[in-house]
């Protein structure tokens, strides 16, 4: 009589050896053209509907809510009505095409689901990109881009056939929401405008607070920027340093640009790493820390985030072109 | 004017020459066999572990030049992460409940004390999607905990849960001992 196998020997052993996989790739790629197709057909067809909408009524005289494709254009600094009740799994394959911050009711009581605040026009843009990317996950399991209780808000996506789908749940909190969540205090007032001149800590990130795979439950940069500068290092300390065009746009590609995980990697000591120095809206100034020497962490004032160099990378490649 | 669906396809066909699909075929070449391993023991059968792998991929494959420029094995991972994704996204869609049948293709194993493929599928397929995919990450991936959880997108506790009550569903059906596999010290 044989030793019974632990687990392991025993899924190892059961699968069977797979048939041939030829043509997969090629499949798997018409498959991603058609899904795409079938998205950017829905995007045009949520615009021609907005435009009918949009000519057909009034402010003064809307009577029944706004639709989710409504919302695209609605100003950024408006505060516009949450869902109750939105559901937390949609089965639905339409472009999410509006974010809404909505007070959570376990935050505020007797307020189920009062105004929203909407992200700023650049965030707005990266976390639907970020949520569209991401999609297969958000589909997989809502629960994954879920808000924890220390959160106020519950973060509602509009989808462009009208359905929400709701990202909440208490059992988890890592990810992409706790960072969104994060960005929904933005109404700050303003400060004087500083005429002080940014500068890079290029001593790179002081860690703070338990291991690098705890989620971001900190607030992080929770006001729009004001003023930013870009320091880059090189391997032969070659450095360079440049005022950012767009500060905004640089904190919507740092609050939504990275994928949680760790870092896992060889690492390349050629690696550039980027300090960016922030100015935000009410003066105070922030530094965030791309280290491309060893898989691209994320930090944000000292707050590992995840990772994002090749997507940080891109992103800021793509504005400037 | 909108673009036609017309439009859009060539500005795709367009955007697609530029990525490269060769190295996507290379990975897929490569790593296919790997994939279709975990998506079987995932869905329990053949076919539908073609489609996953497929479905995994086409998700996966417009990041792909942009992911694998970090050469450090990431886009290797983040399909995975997405076939798990996809199969516990598929649960309400495709598979109301696979039965793994006795005349399945895998060849039964010679031992009778060995459980036979078709032995372990039938066990797996009293497992909920999630106990399913956390014994598949954790004994096939060999992954930790933390990792688990970071693909699943739930807390260690979470793993923790479904991982002891997947093992007491797979002792209770018979395919594990009482001794095997104590949930903390799995390995």
């Amino acid at each position: 009589m044989t030793d019974r196998p632990d687990l392991t020997d025993l899924l190892d052993r059961a699968v069977p050896d797979p048939p041939s996989l030829a043509g997969l790739a090629a499949r798997a790629q018409a498959d991603a053209r058609r899904a795409r197709t079938r998205r950017r057909t829905a995007v045009g067809a949520a615009a021609l509907v907005l435009v009918a909408v949009a000519t057909s009524l009034t402010v003064g005289s809307r009577t029944t809510p706004p639709t989710a494709s409504d919302r695209v254009a609605l100003d950024p600094t408006d505060a516009i009505p949450c869902r109750a009740g939105a559901s937390l799994e949609v089965n639905s394959d339409a472009e999410p095409v509006s974010v809404r911050f909505c007070p959570d009711p376990r935050q505020v009581p007797g307020n189920p689901m009062g105004d929203a605040l909407v992200p700023t026009a650049p965030l707005t843009t990266d976390v639907l990109r970020t949520v569209s990317e991401l999609d297969e996950t958000v589909e997989a399991a809502a629960t994954s881009f879920c808000v924890t209780e220390r959160s106020p808000y519950v973060i509602q996506i509009g989808l462009a056939d009208g359905t929400v789908r709701r990202l909440s749940d208490q059992d988890c909190g890592r990810g992409l929401p706790v960072l969104l969540a994060a960005i929904g205090r933005q109404s700050a007032p303003d400060a004087e405008p500083s005429t002080d001149p940014l500068r890079c800590d290029l001593r790179g990130p002081n860690l703070r607070g338990g291991d690098a795979s705890d989620p971001p439950y900190a607030p992080l940069l929770t006001l729009p920027a004001v003023q930013a500068v870009r320091c880059t290092a090189y391997a032969a300390d070659v450095r360079a340093r440049s005022e950012v065009e767009d500060p905004e746009e640089l904190r919507a590609d740092l609050l939504s640009s990275y994928v949680p995980g760790m870092a896992d990697c060889a690492g390349d000591p050629r690696g550039v790493v980027t300090t960016w120095a922030l100015r935000l809206a009410d003066g105070s100034i922030h530094t965030a820390h791309l280290d491309g020497r060893v898989c691209g962490p994320l930090t944000i004032d000292g707050t590992y985030v995840g990772l994002a160099g090749a997507i940080l990378n891109a992103r800021t490649a793509q504005r400037a072109d | 004017m909108q673009p036609s669906t017309e439009d859009v396809a060539a500005s795709d066909a367009r955007t697609d020459a530029q990525d490269d699909p060769s190295d996507f075929a290379a990975y897929v070449a490569a790593r296919g066999a790997g994939l279709w391993r975990a998506a079987w023991l995932l869905t329990g059968d053949a076919a539908s572990a073609e489609d996953l792998v497929q479905a995994a991929l086409a998700r996966t494959w417009r990041h792909h030049r942009r992911i694998v420029r970090q050469a450090d094995g990431s886009f290797d991972a983040y399909v995975r992460r997405t076939l798990v994704t996809t199969y516990l996204s598929w649960r309400g869609r495709r598979w109301h409940g696979e039965v793994p049948t006795a005349e399945a293709p895998e060849v039964a194993a010679a031992d009778p004390d060995v459980p036979s493929s078709v032995d372990v599928a039938r066990a797996l397929a009293t497992l909920s999607p999630r106990q399913r995919a956390v014994v598949v990450l954790r004994y096939f991936e060999d992954r930790t905990e933390s990792e688990v959880a970071r693909v699943l997108g739930c807390s260690q506790a979470s793993v923790k849960t479904h991982h002891r009550r997947a093992l007491a569903a797979l002792r209770a059906g018979g395919l594990l001992t009482p001794d095997d596999a104590d949930p903390e010290d799995p390995t």
